[in-house]
């Protein structure tokens, strides 16, 4: 079976655990304990009758994303850069940090995501997120209430299945 | 006074574990603990955590300051991370599972994160009021 390794990347406190707990567990907790180093597993998804094995990287959350043990990058053929919608600080450096991570993987998949939607309302997303927000998102998500969350990652199945 | 055996991990692409030789833990741990080898801290202290045993009661590695406790069955620990402030470690004992757990408590970044958000949700409020 065909299996390919994501990482998720990201400012800290951005809700990258929390985007793989409810991806590969369907759980979410509002407690913060920030990730030191990487927590790893993996999940079989089933997408238009065919299997691919998600390996999923959650790790330590770095304010730049040059920070990144290059290590990490291993093997990987898709990342999700996530930010927080509530928080400018995690999208402020999205444009240099999109490139860093291109340069790291040229033929991997990148995925521009903007998390915790569910505290925000649609006006604030249509107006000031979207001329704050440096780079156009690929998908809104809530970790918390689960929204998006499957099709963010099964959007990157399909894509990786595609290609190969 | 503890035989020292020789250690051994394969992994592949990915960086997991297909093979250990000679660990005083098991391959499931080892998996755990490989992901967060690239963190220069615990690639360092990674060789005395391998040599830990239910009967330790902690270890000090003076390469990066790092001290421990064993308090009710856990491996407590403590260590300065750039700019970061203190980050605790607790290194669960289930010796007899042979099935450790990593967590990372880093209260600073807590507070740091709250406060950024609480920020964001009071000015929405704000704006709101002055809307209507
Ligand atoms: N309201 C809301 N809170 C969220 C959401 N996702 C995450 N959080 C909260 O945000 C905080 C940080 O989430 P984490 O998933 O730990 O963030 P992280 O990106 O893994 O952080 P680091 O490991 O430090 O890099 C936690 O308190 C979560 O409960 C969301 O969709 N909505
Ligand atoms: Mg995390």
């Amino acid at each position: 079976m065909l299996s390919h390794k994501l990482i998720l990347t990201g400012s800290y406190g951005v809700g990258k655990t929390s985007l793989f707990d409810r991806f590969l567990y369907n759980k979410f907790s509002s407690k913060y304990l920030t990730t030191i180093g990487v927590n790893v597993d993996k999940k079989v998804v089933n997408i238009d009758g065919r299997q691919l094995t998600m390996i999923v990287w959650d790790i330590a959350g770095e304010v730049t994303q040059d920070k990144i043990p290059n290590a990490y990058f291993l093997g990987a053929s898709a990342m999700i850069y996530v930010f927080d919608v509530t928080r400018a600080s995690t999208y402020e450096h999205m444009i240099s940090d999109i490139d860093f991570l291109k340069a790291k993987l040229p033929k991997g998949i990148i995925s521009i995501v903007g998390n915790k939607i569910d505290l925000v309302d649609e006006q604030f997303i249509q107006t000031e997120l979207k001329t704050q927000a440096p780079l156009p998102w690929d998908i809104l998500t809530s970790a918390k209430t689960g929204e998006h969350v499957e099709e963010l990652f099964l959007s990157i199945g399909k894509k990786l299945l595609n290609r190969s | 006074m503890h035989v020292r055996k020789e250690c051994r991990i394969w992994v592949d692409d990915n960086a997991r574990i297909v093979k250990t030789q000679g660990n005083l833990f098991d391959k499931e741990l080892l998996d755990k603990l490989f992901h967060v080898l690239f963190c220069p801290v615990i690639l360092s202290i990674f060789d005395e955590i391998k040599k830990l045993t239910k009967d330790n009661p902690g270890i000090h590695i003076p390469a990066v300051n790092l001290s421990s406790k064993y308090i009710n069955g856990y491996f407590h620990y403590f260590f300065k991370r750039e700019s970061n402030g203190l980050i605790l470690w607790v290194i669960k004992d289930q010796t007899a599972e042979t099935n450790y757990k990593l967590i990372r408590l880093q209260p600073e970044m807590e507070k740091k994160l709250k406060r950024e958000t609480e920020r964001f949700l009071l000015s929405r409020r704000n704006c709101n009021y002055t809307d209507e």
